[in-house]
């Protein structure tokens, strides 16, 4: 996970810019991504419980917010550079 | 001091002997040419130009040369040189005022990295800059020279110049290059224009050079605080339409079409960061000068 201090972010209401000082790569970031890093950046949590945060914070529906769709959205912020990897209590750590 | 103040000949002596020093916006440019025809057509576009002492130190010291070769006697060429050395390929000698001003914007977006360089038109009116970023083609210096001539300021046609950590706009006003359909458009929406000689054939087409208004480049060490990015769009029978762009699109977007941003890294983020929360951010689609005009002239009222 990169440390706080590595990245700069400038929100807007539905998609932030995230500047990340170790690449001096900018990323446009949905508001889900985003709070997905700042849930990460926070604390250390699984597939499931970090699913189950994002559901509860954009009060989605279960079907909005699926455990493939944060998977696949940590796939991306993985090869961004900006996590390094996802732990998946069912399936082997990636 | 003035550049039209010179007389004829006191122009051609100092442009022969490489003292002539122009004030461009924050750029001093020293030119040396011995090329005919030149001297005249820089005196009628940039007669309000302030000329500085040969004797201090220049941003660009450039050089506008016939060429030697032997081809010189049947199709004569004139070089651009960056001091001394030829960055791109000769131009026919009579194009020699359009590589004069390729050159000089290739010398800034290669070198002036002391500022954020966004691709962008700039202009202002009642004390609020308006910033057009766009790509080519999209009508930005169409719409731009329009604008001058409707009473906005111009502080470049292709240049926003912004330091780092801070939020004003800095002057760079030059001649804007019209294409094409655009010069006949803009001498029948401006009469009053001074507009240079067209360049036929060249690597954009038909181009001719509109003056900067006087007091544009009267007033090219004020800097404006910049109110609206507005990306516009010519889109051939639309009515002119304003509408909002979400702040972390146009940050990419602006960001993306900037001559130097990666390369400033986080002064880069922060300096488009501040600028982006200065402003509105709009799309803006249109076909009618007049209307075009109108419609961004409600935004400053």
């Amino acid at each position: 996970m990169a440390a706080p201090e590595a990245l700069c972010w400038e929100r807007g209401e539905d998609e932030s810019v995230l500047f990340d000082r170790r690449s001096g790569q900018t990323h446009l970031l949905t508001a889900v991504a985003a709070e997905c890093l700042h849930q990460l950046q926070k604390t250390d949590l699984d597939l499931d419980q970090l699913t189950e945060v994002l559901t509860v914070r954009f009060q989605a529906e279960p079907e909005q917010v699926t455990r493939e769709l944060i998977h696949q959205m940590l796939m991306t912020l993985r090869e961004l550079g900006l996590i390094t990897a996802v732990r998946d209590e069912s399936q082997q750590s990636l | 001091m003035n550049l039209s103040s010179l007389s004829d000949a006191r122009l051609a002596a100092l442009m022969s002997s490489g003292e002539l020093v122009l004030r461009l916006g924050p750029f001093l440019v020293r030119l040396k040419a011995d090329v005919e025809d030149l001297a005249e057509l820089i005196r009628r576009l940039y007669g309000e130009c302030q000329l500085e002492s040969p004797n201090g130190i220049s941003d660009f010291h450039l050089q506008l040369s016939k060429s030697r070769k032997p081809r010189r006697f049947f199709r004569p060429q004139a070089r651009f040189l960056l001091d001394g050395h030829s960055p791109f390929a000769p131009f026919p000698v009579d194009h020699a005022f359009p590589l004069f001003e390729w050159g000089l914007n290739w010398c800034v977006a290669s070198h002036a990295h002391q500022f954020l360089m966004l691709h962008s038109a700039v202009v202002e009116k009642n004390g609020t800059a308006l910033l057009l970023p766009a790509w080519p083609g999209s009508g930005k210096s169409t719409l731009c020279a329009a604008l001058v001539y409707r009473g906005w300021r111009l502080l470049s046609d292709e240049f926003g110049l912004i330091r780092p950590g801070t939020c004003s706009m800095l002057p760079f006003p030059r001649a804007i290059p019209l294409k094409n359909e655009s010069i006949e458009l803009l001498r029948n929406f401006a009469p009053q224009a001074v507009i240079g000689p067209v360049f036929p054939k060249t690597r954009k087409g038909d181009v001719a050079h509109l003056k900067a208004p006087p007091e544009s480049l009267q007033r090219s060490a004020e800097l404006a605080e910049p109110g609206f990015v507005i990306f516009p769009r010519y889109t051939p029978g639309h009515r002119a339409q304003l509408r909002p762009l979400a702040k972390a699109r146009a940050f990419m977007k602006l960001a993306g079409n900037a001559f130097n941003y990666e390369l400033l890294g986080e002064d880069g983020f922060s300096t488009v960061a501040t600028l982006i929360r200065a402003c509105d951010t709009l799309l803006f689609r249109y076909d009618a000068l007049d209307e075009a005009v109108q419609t961004l002239e409600r935004l400053v009222e």
